[in-house]
């Protein structure tokens, strides 16, 4: 399996210098199987970037096949999906997949109201475009190419989010890309999905002092909400020693947070595994590059 | 009157070495005079910092007073509305102006776009005095001391331009609009298909005609330059628009400051001051001023 991280920042996008070597597009992963078969993870903006890249390819040519996975359906994790180039090209085939408290179709639809966006429906997409719901049954399981998908689904804040595990052979990848974690303790669901996986990617919204505090930093300001559902870099690396992962990377990170906060927050928590005597390999999701699980 | 760029891209904001200096924010323009309140115009993913700006200004104490001035509710000209600081401080005033068809309306599509499937929490978590204004194009009122007019731009789904007068100065806030050419974009989706009953052509004469006597004796033109004139070529029917067009309508109208703004997202730094520069050459002697909308830079009118 290859893979390449083309939006790894939470909420917003965090635009200009100081963010740049660690990206500040919203969610977007690409995952490949060795004959190339593609799923996408989240449509943040990162997913406009991909899909100017994959017209070179098959997708350039009508002949592309794309399985995108939706964590959820908060707006950061779908802004990218109108500007996905490869939906609106005829030939191309995009199978849909997530699972939230209203039917994914419905939260896709809205999205492209003729309100919010000039493309007005989903039947405008150019592209053979099925959705399905993660609820029902035959999608418990998903073959896509050489890969296998499994999923959980749980919790967070009033709404629900979806994690994933894609398998292809011995190799698997995990993607938590929003979780809250019970305090103390790890959410249940998100252990058992993780366990054993070749590379975890968690959240790492907050610091812990951050979410230890009477107001984490809300985007709105001191007054603003204090946002819930978000876990920390610490709580990432517990998960990742405690389900034996052996290589964990930092995602959805916090628009604010530049990329020298993130090195130093790499370099605590590599202290940390390796004081508890692992061998976990700790590292930042990064926009641009690919690496193989 | 003293106009600030928060954001100046359009479509999505760009996260991108090459755009660090021109900037990646998506719309939002604050226009600020002396006890006068703050107008906002658009609230893309800019309006963070600008909410954070005004709080040094009344705002913080919840002294403050503001209207928004939204050309359409597509998600790049509002997503950034939820990050306003001062809707969070109480006493605050606000009020939202946009095309709509009445006030009520207005709010449901503020609504719409936070509903749990979208956002974490509603306009519920608002805690500022906020109104509601839906307008048509053609529409003059007044907010506070401005006088504002209102025009029909070239937009899928519908946008508006806003004309603001204040003593013996005037701005004009114009984006999203394709020319006046050979396509009426309204609602519904389309495609490129130049349209050829005559009541039309006829209607996007006149809506042409509108927008330059709107324009006429204003001091400044912020305007749609999201495409160059080959860009413009293949996709005419997103409503979007060139320089050309722009100056075009600045120069028609006798007005000294044309400002490029809602920049394409593949527009890098030095293509926009390359392009700006250009367009300035070409004028020759002429008076009027092409400038690039930069994010944090403003203009003293």
């Amino acid at each position: 399996m290859r893979v390449r991280f083309w939006g790894v920042r939470g909420a917003l996008a965090a635009t200009g210098e100081g963010f740049q070597r660690v990206g500040g597009n919203t969610p977007c992963v690409e995952v490949r199987d060795r004959d190339d078969e593609l799923i996408v993870l989240d449509a943040g903006i990162g997913a406009y970037w991909l899909g100017r890249q994959l017209l070179a390819g098959p997708h350039g040519r009508g002949q592309g096949r794309t399985t995108l996975l939706f964590s959820h359906s908060h707006w950061d994790h779908i802004q990218g999906f109108p500007f996905f180039i490869p939906a609106f090209i005829p030939g191309n085939s995009l199978r849909v997949y997530g699972g939230g408290v209203k039917r994914l179709e419905d939260t896709l639809e809205g999205q492209m109201d003729p309100t919010y966006s000039p493309l007005v429906s989903l039947s405008n997409l150019g592209a053979d475009v099925k959705i399905g719901e993660l609820q029902d049954p035959e999608n418990q399981r998903l073959e896509v190419g050489q890969m296998v998908v499994t999923h959980a689904c749980f919790p967070n804040g009033p709404h629900q989010v979806v994690g994933y595990r894609i398998q292809e052979g011995e190799r698997s990848l995990c993607y938590v890309s929003e979780v809250d974690h019970p305090e103390p303790g790890l959410r249940q669901e998100v252990v058992d999905l993780a366990r054993g996986c070749d590379v975890l990617i968690h959240e790492s919204y907050y610091t812990e002092a951050e979410l230890a505090s009477a107001h984490p930093p809300s985007l709105a300001g001191p007054l603003g909400p204090p946002p819930a559902g978000h876990s920390t870099f610490a709580q990432a690396t517990q998960v990742a020693l405690e389900v034996g992962a052996k290589r964990l990377l930092f995602f959805y990170h916090h628009p604010d947070r530049d990329d020298d906060a993130i090195d130093a927050a790499i370099e605590a928590q590599r202290a940390r595994a390796k004081a508890a005597g692992s061998s976990l390999e700790i590292d930042t999701a990064r926009e641009g590059t690919e690496f193989e699980v | 009157m003293r106009i600030t760029f928060y954001g100046v891209r359009g479509s999505f904001p760009v996260s991108h070495p090459l755009v660090s200096k021109v900037g990646g924010n998506t719309s939002c323009v604050a226009l600020e005079a002396e006890g006068a309140p703050t107008l906002i115009f658009d609230g893309g993913t800019g309006l963070r910092r600008c909410g954070r700006d005004l709080m040094n200004r009344g705002f913080g104490d919840g002294a403050g007073e503001a209207c928004f001035f939204f050309s359409h509710t597509h998600w790049d000209h509002i997503q950034g509305f939820m990050y306003f600081e001062p809707f969070y401080r109480e006493g605050n005033k606000v009020q939202v102006v946009a095309r709509g068809s009445h006030d009520k309306r207005l709010q449901q599509v503020f609504a719409g776009q936070v509903e749990s499937d979208y956002f974490s929490y509603g306009l519920g978590g608002l805690k500022a005095d906020l109104t509601w204004k839906g307008v048509q194009e053609g529409d003059v009122f007044h907010v506070g001391p401005y006088k504002i007019t209102t025009a029909r731009l070239n937009h899928p789904g519908i946008a508006i331009a806003y004309r603001v007068e204040l003593g013996d100065k005037c701005f004009v806030y114009m984006t999203d609009t394709a020319p006046y050419d050979d396509q009426l974009l309204g609602e519904g989706f389309h495609i490129r298909k130049p349209d050829t009953d005559p009541k039309i052509i006829a209607q996007i004469e006149n809506y042409g005609q509108v927008l330059e006597e709107f324009v006429a004796g204003s001091d400044l033109l912020l305007y749609d330059t999201f495409f160059t004139p080959e860009q413009y070529q293949t996709n005419p029917h997103w409503g979007h628009s060139t320089p050309d067009e722009g100056i075009r309508l600045a120069r028609q109208g006798g007005v000294p400051r044309f400002y490029n703004f809602h920049h394409h997202p593949e527009a890098w730094d030095e293509d926009l001051e390359g392009r700006t520069r250009e367009y300035q050459q070409r004028l020759g002697g002429s008076d009027l001023e092409i400038g690039l909308a930069r994010e944090g830079e403003w203009v003293e009118l």
